[in-house]
């Protein structure tokens, strides 16, 4: 089998005491976007800058094509990098800007090529018009084409984008994650896309690695992700809602959540259960999160909280004692706030969590006793 | 609490219109969000009614009095802006206090104040804290706390959520929304984003070039919108949006026929039209020659969480639609499937983009 596109391996990098990145490593695949998905502040455009050679590391090897490419000088790595603030010159035009990289003195190509390459790589953008235009004179939507343009008439090894798009419109954001996607399908470009949006993340990411305080909790595709999320932190990033969590009280392997009807044991193979149960929390995704707005046997009454138009659905909180379950639900039936509703948790559906460290607890829970 | 008007609100800046003869009422306790992309006039609208911008002509009322002539210290609205501004080196409980003492009231009425304050927004575990030690999200909500606590006729929003990340942004509009039907103040919100705009408003002023494209509740700009830009704008995914001709018997796509059991009254004659259909009502279960049905080759799907999407093109004009089935076989790219549109969630434009109305 082939090398991975790029590989990078046990990244670190502290800036004065504080750990920026532990350990991270990851694989993109040759034709691959690897959506790098995380909070503000949790290490994304480190480790971009980390792979662009634009960041000493404290420690870790960075492989393009299977050669280490660690110790190389920026220039010499054949990566492309588009910044949220675009990097553009202000007094050139869209064309030179799109040709400046193959005008350099590692390319040098000839002029004829340079208008071949800029002109479909401003066709691709959909800014074939603009290309006479001053930079200056463009909206922020058109400067961050003209700056993907630039990234892709290099035709490098890997792309890299650092939340290109955050600092636009929801709706050009939405247009352009579409055309980025539509450009990758049609040339292959082996992409690593950062951003804390996951909706941007989960369109765009063939698959998704999210990362939280400097460290990688998992990589996988959305499904994966879904089915067996193995950190909090995963559930705490994907969804719209993201996905419920609970309290658990515990009385050796019997756990119930304060205020709701239920008692479950859970059964771990992981030594020292005792230790673990002291602080477990239960997560379980909306949408397999059960609802009936009449009574129903093992169902727990909640009150509508919130609730929240989306178009095509409406999310709702509910609310019981300090319990708090976001879900979306159909537009029908029209539900308000302070109505009653009833909510049931498929026991096969959650997962169990370590409190301290984030960490998924393999294990299963059996309903024991439904009190109402 | 006030009710405002805007009447031929016009703001120029040289040669360039910001805001092109805005008229609006909104009534006292009303939550409204203005609407629409970067340079719309949204937020310049904003800042003549806050009083920090003087409108080029056109008049501002506040409970039916003019206030063009008001400095904005006098006007009585609070704001809040994107990036927040708490004083770093005071806790939340004297930033809160802050605008109170400027104001000289008593000890023991900023002291209630504060108390009641810290109830409607359940900030009592950081009220002693420093607003950078606080995550983004309890930041933003002292920083409202402050605003209203001297409350304000008016509270004006200029994109509070937007520096915060998206995970607790969701959290923070449930928040917001629920604060203001309890504080009652007359709200407007400054937005790009249309999920927001969606999740809190009463009614939605959608912007477009200085001017109001639509005005009303979110359902109504969702389901029926007046132009394309609102048909585009409002609602993620996008609507699809495409040119077809009107032909006896249905549309044609290029040289597909997509047709229809009866043409709506508009449609009757021969012509260009313009077709909007959001992706939930392109489904793949259609059947041949039924209306709306159409064979298309599927190009691409994908998933977003349990969302299952497909992509095909008819008459070289790209089409989305999202399978509500959850357990049929997945589209595979590359093979045809039987489309089929819901004939009744249709919408046509003029090839200008205008809606068509029904007689």
């Amino acid at each position: 089998m082939n090398a991975p596109r790029l590989s990078i391996v046990g990244l670190n990098k502290s800036f004065a005491h504080k750990h920026a990145l532990t350990d991270i490593s990851l694989d993109i695949h040759a034709g691959e976007i690897l959506a790098l998905l995380g909070p503000t502040g949790a290490g994304k455009t480190t480790t971009i800058r980390a792979i662009a050679g634009l960041e000493s590391l404290s420690s870790g090897r960075v492989y393009l094509n299977g050669s280490e490419i660690t110790q190389l000088s920026p220039t010499d790595r054949d990566v492309a990098v588009v910044f949220e603030g675009f990097n553009l010159l202000p007094t050139l035009s869209v064309y030179d800007n799109i040709a400046f990289p193959l005008r350099s003195t590692i390319y040098r190509e000839t002029e004829e090529v340079i208008s071949e390459r800029v002109n479909k790589a401003a066709d691709n953008l959909r800014i074939s018009l603009l290309l006479s235009r001053k930079v200056n004179q463009l909206s922020g939507g058109e400067r961050q084409r003209v700056a993907i343009a630039r990234a892709l008439v290099r035709r490098p090894t890997l792309y890299m984008f650092d939340e290109p798009l955050s600092a636009l419109d929801l709706k050009l954001r939405e247009s352009l994650v579409a055309e980025l996607r539509e450009m990758q399908r049609m040339n292959g470009a082996t992409m690593l896309y950062a951003t804390h949006d996951y909706g941007s993340a989960a369109s765009l990411g063939h698959r998704i690695a999210l990362i939280e305080n400097g460290h990688i909790l998992q990589v996988g595709t959305l499904s994966d992700l879904i089915a067996t999320p193995r950190h909090i932190g995963v559930g705490r990033l994907i969804g719209s809602p993201a996905m419920v969590f609970f309290d658990v009280l515990n009385d050796k392997d019997m756990l119930s959540i304060e205020g709701l009807p239920w008692k479950w044991r859970f059964d771990t193979s992981l030594p020292a259960v005792a230790g673990i149960t002291q602080g477990l929390i239960l997560g379980i995704w909306p949408e397999d999160v059960e609802l009936e707005f009449s009574p129903r046997t093992g169902f727990a009454q909640c009150e509508v909280h919130a609730t929240d138009y989306r178009g095509l659905d409406r999310a709702i909180e509910l609310r019981r004692g300090t319990n708090r379950v976001r879900k979306a639900i159909a537009l029908a039936p029209a539900v308000q706030r302070g109505d009653s509703c009833w909510l049931g948790l498929p026991t096969s559906k959650i997962f169990a969590f370590n409190a301290q460290t984030g960490e998924r607890v393999p294990g299963s829970l059996t309903l024991l006793e439904s009190h109402e | 609490m006030a009710s405002i008007k805007l009447n031929n609100l016009t703001m120029r800046y040289g040669n360039s219109t910001a805001v092109n003869g805005i008229n609006l009422a909104i009534d006292d306790g009303e939550f409204v969000v203005f609407l629409g992309p970067s340079g719309c006039g949204k937020t310049t609208t904003l800042r003549c009614i806050a009083g920090l911008e003087n409108p080029t002509s056109g008049d501002i009322l506040f409970d039916g009095v003019k206030v063009n002539h008001l400095h904005a210290s006098a006007r009585n609205v609070a704001m809040v802006f994107q990036f927040i501004s708490l004083y770093p080196h005071k806790t939340v409980r004297k930033n809160i206090a802050f605008p109170l003492r400027a104001r000289g009231l008593s000890e023991a009425q900023i002291v209630e104040k504060i108390k009641w304050v810290e109830d409607v927004f359940s900030l009592s575990e950081v009220m002693d804290r420093y607003p950078n030690s606080l995550p983004p999200g309890s930041r933003q909500l002292a920083a409202l706390a402050r605003a209203v606590v001297r409350d304000p006729k008016v509270l004006l929003l200029d994109e509070p959520l937007s520096a915060i990340d998206e995970q607790f942004r969701e959290e923070m509009r449930w928040e917001l929304k629920h604060l203001q039907s309890r504080l009652g103040v007359t709200t407007i919100h400054v937005t790009h984003d249309q999920r927001e705009a969606m999740s809190l408003a009463d009614r939605i002023v959608l912007m477009h070039s200085g001017d109001v494209v639509q005005i009303g509740t979110p359902q109504a700009l969702f389901n029926d919108p007046i132009n394309e830009f609102a048909a585009h704008f409002i609602g993620s995914p996008a609507m699809n949006l495409a040119d077809v001709q009107v032909a006896s018997g249905g549309l044609m796509l290029g040289s597909s026929l997509l047709p229809l059991g009866s043409l709506p009254t508009p449609l009757s004659e021969p012509g260009n039209l313009r077709l909007g259909i959001r992706p939930n009502h392109v489904q793949r279960d259609g059947k041949a020659g039924e209306p709306g049905c159409v064979l298309a080759l599927i190009e691409d799907r994908y998933a977003i969480g349990r969302e299952e999407y497909f992509q095909f093109s008819l008459g070289g004009q790209k089409f989305v639609g999202i399978d509500k089935e959850k357990n049929r076989q997945l589209a595979e790219v590359g093979t045809s499937e039987m489309i089929r549109f819901d004939c009744a969630e249709m919408r046509f434009f003029t090839p200008d983009g205008i809606k068509v109305v029904a007689p």
